[in-house]
């Protein structure tokens, strides 16, 4: 009888987590994502390969700080390979983005519609970047759960995120998110005439201090053939990142 | 001879301070660059070889750097050592103070910034760098928004020790080095304050350019050859920058004020914006009024974009209205492998550029660059 009541509530558990697994939401899954995304206080020590349509690679090394304010979100980059870009910096906050050269020996402000613009010669944009590495996508996009999809062997969830800001550079993007780690696998980004413009790829998805991290990133540009590869080599948590990193004075002197 | 000495013993101290706990571990670093200038008036190449090395170190309180260039005239067949920057670093828990030869740039302007006062032109030509002078600059960081700058320059470096009248060339009397004559100025900014940069400035000291001064004759007055000497000034300067509905929006704005004669002022307005298709756009607007009280209006306009993901392409123009003169150069950077660049440039001058009696910003200087460099 006690086998029985065992064996039945185990049924009723199983049956409810999968219920309830599929009964999510768009909204709820993008929601998940952004929880992995949007990691406080993070510190990653990235490579950046550029791969132009020919095949040539170039490589960069960069540092990125990540933090979430009250307000707004924060990100210090810093390039640190190779030479010729060294100490190379780029600062946001909220909507304010800061561009240090170190052969200028000046601090730029960088327009707004950069965000659209190519991060650094790479097929990543400023907007890409944002979204991948700080904030998200539930603030920007409102989102449909399509399918249930599967991926090399993994159990994704199909999802369309149209735009709520006519202002970001994208009509559309489908996704795809792994069921268990609620990281995006892919995503297409669609222009204003529907064609498919970018395709991201993420690989090598680990668990590091309790946290989902894609360790590489691949966003292909389907329109001019070129890649850009990002490598994640080191993560690192702190309790508390401080306020004072992201300031235009380590952007200028670095961290 | 002076600075020179100056700068002497401040690279034997920098390099006996080697000791520094060394947080960023690279100590060298430098360029090596294979310049070639056909100037196709004249029909006269010359080329270049510079060797660029950098010494670098630092920790979370002290740093040192120093920077100097060796260039190889390939048809004089002679090369010379230049110092570039050589400078201490202090930080604070929220100041920084830099003492040592170095160069401090001000203002939001693209390339021509009304507000930048401190270092002299590095030649007769307005479109030259910055030449690094002796200084001592604090920085103090009221907190992440709010700076106070100040910088101390004890003696004054021109850009041009000499004048010429009626075709002859005249010697400057040069600053006296006097504590009466250290140059000074300070700046207040402000970064990131809803949505805007801004910045106030003021500089006390003397202008770059010698002035030739008047006396009194039986004709009126004339200009005095046996006079030429630096005048005193002081410059208030303003600058702001924003962005508004993505398009990014500067304007720098600076009055001249010198002991002897006329003020005069100069201002900057631009903006620039990045297309989705990656390509980045920039103009300003440049009202230039210089110490002789010229005036100059120019549009200086920028298209750049990458291609192929690794190399670059820019057509940049200038265009004075007041002269009609202007310059177009495109500029293209290939990427030939991993810190090695190739660069292919065109200057081409029609007219004068600049209405201004003593810069040499004339035609006659259209030129094909072609550069090749390696940084370490």
């Amino acid at each position: 009888m006690k086998k029985i009541l065992i064996l039945t509530l185990i049924m009723i558990f199983t049956f409810g987590v999968f219920i309830s697994a599929d009964d999510l939401t768009g909204k709820e899954i993008i929601s998940r994502v952004d929880q992995e995304i949007k990691i406080d206080n993070k510190l990653m020590e990235e490579e950046m390969i550029l791969i132009s349509d020919s095949g040539t690679e170039r490589s960069r090394s960069l540092n990125i700080w990540n933090k979430q304010g009250q307000d707004d979100e924060k990100m210090l980059l810093k390039f640190t390979e190779p030479a010729n870009i060294k100490g190379t910096g780029f600062l946001m906050i909220g909507d304010d983005m800061w561009l240090y050269l170190p052969a200028l020996g000046k601090i730029k402000r960088i327009a707004g519609s950069a965000k659209k613009g190519n991060f650094m010669g790479s097929d990543l944009s400023y907007e890409d970047m944002e979204a991948l590495g700080n904030t998200g996508f539930l603030d920007d996009y409102e989102v449909e759960k399509l399918s249930n999809n599967k991926v090399d062997d993994k159990e994704t969830y199909h999802l369309k995120l149209m735009p709520t800001d006519k202002d970001l550079s994208y009509t559309k993007l489908e996704m795809l998110v792994d069921k268990d780690l609620f990281l995006p696998v892919k995503i297409d980004y669609y222009t204003n005439d529907g064609k498919l413009l970018k395709t991201l790829r993420t690989y090598d998805h680990q668990k590091i201090s309790g946290h989902n991290i894609a360790m590489r990133m691949e966003m292909e540009n389907v329109e001019s053939g070129s890649k850009t590869i990002l490598k994640v080599y080191k993560v690192e948590f702190s309790d508390e990142l401080k306020k004072e990193i992201f300031t235009i004075r380590n952007l200028e002197r670095g961290v | 001879m002076k600075n020179k000495i100056l700068s002497l013993l401040l690279i034997m101290t920098l390099l006996l301070i080697g000791q520094v706990q060394v947080v960023a571990a690279d100590i060298l670093s430098g360029e090596f660059k294979l310049t070639s200038n056909y100037y196709t008036d004249y029909e006269n190449l010359e080329t270049l070889a510079k060797l660029n090395l950098n010494f670098e170190q630092s920790n979370l309180t002290t740093g040192y750097h120093l920077d100097f260039d060796y260039i190889y005239d390939f048809k004089k067949i002679k090369g010379d050592l230049a110092l570039n920057e050589a400078y201490f670093d202090y930080y604070g828990s929220n100041y920084d103070i830099r003492f040592g030869q170095q160069t401090v740039s001000w203002g939001k302007g693209l390339e021509y910034n009304p507000t930048d006062n401190l270092n002299p032109l590095n030649g007769m030509n307005s479109r030259e760098d910055k030449e690094p002078i002796l200084m001592l600059k604090g920085k103090y960081y009221i907190d992440y928004s709010y700076i106070i700058e100040g910088v101390l320059i004890p003696f004054h470096v021109p850009t041009t020790e000499e004048i010429i009248y009626n075709n002859m060339e005249f010697s400057s009397e040069p600053v006296e080095d006097d504590l009466s004559n250290m140059e000074y100025a300070l700046r207040w900014s402000v970064r990131g304050v809803n949505g805007f940069d801004f910045s106030m400035s003021y500089f006390s000291g003397f202008e770059d350019l010698p002035t030739m001064g008047m006396r009194q004759t039986p004709m009126g007055l004339k200009p005095d050859p046996n006079n030429v000497y630096y005048r005193e000034v002081d410059i208030y300067g303003a600058d702001i920058a924003t962005s508004y509905k993505g398009v990014g929006l500067w304007s720098e704005v600076a009055l001249y004020n010198p002991k002897d004669g006329e003020s005069y002022y100069s201002a900057v307005g631009g903006s620039d914006y990045n297309l989705s298709n990656g390509i980045y756009i920039e103009g300003q607007i440049i009202y230039l009024k210089d110490k002789l009280l010229n005036e100059n209006i120019i549009l200086q306009t920028a298209v750049e974009n990458t291609f192929n993901n690794i190399h670059k392409f820019k057509l940049g123009s200038i265009y004075n209205f007041e002269t009609a003169g202007y310059l177009i150069k495109p500029e293209v950077e290939f990427s030939l492998a991993e810190a090695t660049l190739l660069k292919v440039s065109y200057d081409f001058y029609e007219g004068q550029l600049l209405n201004n009696d003593m810069l040499s910003d004339k035609t006659d200087n259209n030129r094909l660059n072609i550069e090749l460099s390696y940084s370490f």
